[in-house]
């Protein structure tokens, strides 16, 4: 390293570019581009996307792009709402004949059957998800170890957004805007390039395409979502997590 | 059995106690998912205040004046910043979390300046270390979104907090005096490491020196008292029940019971020698 460059890092101020409010030092991002409103991903975003991760896993890729696809041409000539039908939550206030309507739209489709299969070991660990609403029998809540254990890993691996199930989930909500017309990409921007996400990680422009894909859910997810603790399912969520995996404090006991 | 033995074989025993006590109120304590923080907070500072416990009643060479008040002291701390977040815990919690990953931000960034001026070898172990800090915090917020507040993190002083909590008592006959240990004033250091010299010629001048200070069984009783004043607390603010730790009066049981009123082993030359501004063991109100 040059002298010049070490001699300007060692008189850089600790948090010097920060902004002094009373006792706090407030970050560069916040003070000159916030306030900002905060999105977990890890807390609320992916509780509301996981059912596309069910798909993928149950089914396939392709399978969830299709009934994502479904769904949006479904809504797209009905809804005027700006829900893009991609959050579990979306579903939870639709009336009786939006549910049969979809049903029936599904079924003509050929997805319905495999749709409701590829579901039903998740909606048994949670059966008062909304999308249970849609079932012609609600779920036994009968619960499958094997299951339950396979789906913990799978949520260990949602839990970092920007791995690959993390960004193939995401891409299903990004999707459904394009199809619902209420997502434009300016050509040239990476997000155009949408369909690379397939390849995500394995290429750069993947990997751009990816990143995009999170910050637009980001962006989505903090408009269209209730806050964290208003949000109905989500509660529900992780309090049925908390009955199907009880906190274990034995190693409190253990030295 | 040796003497030593017994002890040893005591301190365990305490040590079994008290983890059995923390983990039977983690596991009553339900999470509230609309705050997680609250749970995370107070369970975090439940069992802060029993590895201090464990800690010091783990040593007995620590048990005198030079350094139990150290344990003592952060037990006051952690019993006060309790009592403090449990009137508001929702608020409180999630302030206590974001004032501590303000902390980690500015050691963050003082590593930072470090690594910049640093040689090749070390610049390549500060990287490691400011890369495991900065992961700790972003897995909670991105380190570059953290506000980092140099005040108290509540915004108030021991004492505002304790009076807020109504242990005002607990403060000024607790926190207070163990302070001077811990922030090595005069009037620790001027009894425990000094003294006048002795001769007449020189007696304006005053010689550095290490106090003889003997394990006192005290000391440990003090923990077991704050952390029942802790866990009491708990149990009516954040369980809604009735107090139930007992962990001081089990201590003095087993002590009776292993080694009689016999002090001997436990050099409790307290009733002589006690150095220490608490009260008496009979004054069970604070």
């Amino acid at each position: 390293m040059k002298k010049g460059k070490q001699t300007r890092n060692a008189s850089r101020k600790v948090l010097g570019d920060y902004k002094k409010i009373g006792t706090s030092f407030v970050p560069p991002m916040v003070h000159r581009v916030g306030p900002w409103d905060f999105t977990s991903w890890s807390s609320q975003t992916l509780p509301e996307l996981v059912w596309w991760d069910v798909l993928i896993d149950r089914g396939s890729h392709r399978f969830a792009a299709r009934v994502a696809e479904e769904i949006a041409k479904y809504f797209k000539a009905k809804d005027k709402s700006k829900s893009w039908w991609a959050f579990i939550s979306d579903y939870a206030e639709i009336g009786i004949d939006e549910v049969q309507g979809l049903k029936e739209h599904l079924k003509q489709r050929n997805l319905w059957a495999q749709l409701v299969e590829s579901l039903a070991d998740f909606l048994n660990l949670y059966p008062a998800c909304p999308i249970s609403r849609f079932l012609d029998q609600l779920p036994t809540g009968i619960v499958d170890i094997g299951y339950l254990q396979h789906f913990t890993e799978r949520m260990k691996e949602l839990e970092d957004k920007r791995s690959r199930s993390g960004v193939l989930v995401q891409a299903q909500a990004i999707y459904m805007g394009f199809v619902l017309g209420k997502l434009f990409v300016k050509k040239g921007l990476v997000l155009a390039d949408f369909p690379e996400v397939e390849k995500y990680p394995a290429t750069e422009l993947s990997k751009q395409v990816g990143a995009s894909i999170c910050a637009a859910v980001n962006m989505v997810a903090g408009t269209m979502l209730p806050k964290y603790a208003e949000d109905a399912w989500v509660q529900y969520f992780w309090k049925r997590s908390l009955e199907l995996c009880p906190l274990d404090f034995s190693h409190l006991e253990t030295r | 059995m040796t003497d030593e033995d017994q002890i040893r074989e005591l301190i365990s025993t305490i040590e079994a106690r008290i983890r059995q006590e923390l983990r039977a109120r983690c596991e009553e304590y339900k999470p509230d998912f609309q705050a997680p923080e609250v749970f995370n907070v107070v369970t975090a500072l439940l069992a802060r205040q029993a590895t201090l416990a464990i800690e010091l009643a783990s040593a007995p060479q620590l048990w005198n004046g030079h350094s139990a008040p150290l344990f003592l002291r952060a037990m006051a701390d952690v019993h006060i910043t309790l009592s403090w977040i449990l009137l508001d815990p929702r608020v409180r919690a999630r302030h206590y979390v974001d004032h501590g990953l303000g902390q980690a931000v500015l050691a963050l960034e003082h590593r930072k300046k470090e690594r910049d001026c640093a040689d090749a070898d070390s610049k390549k172990k500060l990287a490691k270390i400011i890369s495991a800090e900065e992961d700790w915090i972003d897995t909670q917020k991105w380190n570059f979104l953290v506000d980092v507040n140099v005040g108290a993190w509540s915004g108030k002083t021991a004492r505002e907090m304790s009076e807020e909590a109504g242990i005002l008592d607990f403060y000024n006959y607790v926190y207070t005096p163990f302070s001077q240990c811990v922030h090595s004033t005069w009037y620790h250091v001027g009894r425990y490491n000094s003294g006048p010299s002795e001769s007449s010629l020189t007696r304006q001048l005053w010689m550095p020196r290490i106090a003889e200070s003997v394990s006192d069984i005290w000391n440990l009783h003090l923990a077991a008292k704050y952390l029942d004043k802790t866990f009491c607390m708990f149990d009516e603010k954040a369980l809604n029940r009735s107090p139930s730790s007992e962990i001081r009066d089990w201590i003095h049981g087993e002590i009776q019971n292993r080694f009689g009123s016999d002090d001997r082993n436990l050099n409790s030359a307290a009733a002589t020698s006690r150095t220490q501004v608490e009260p008496s063991a009979h004054d069970k109100t604070r």
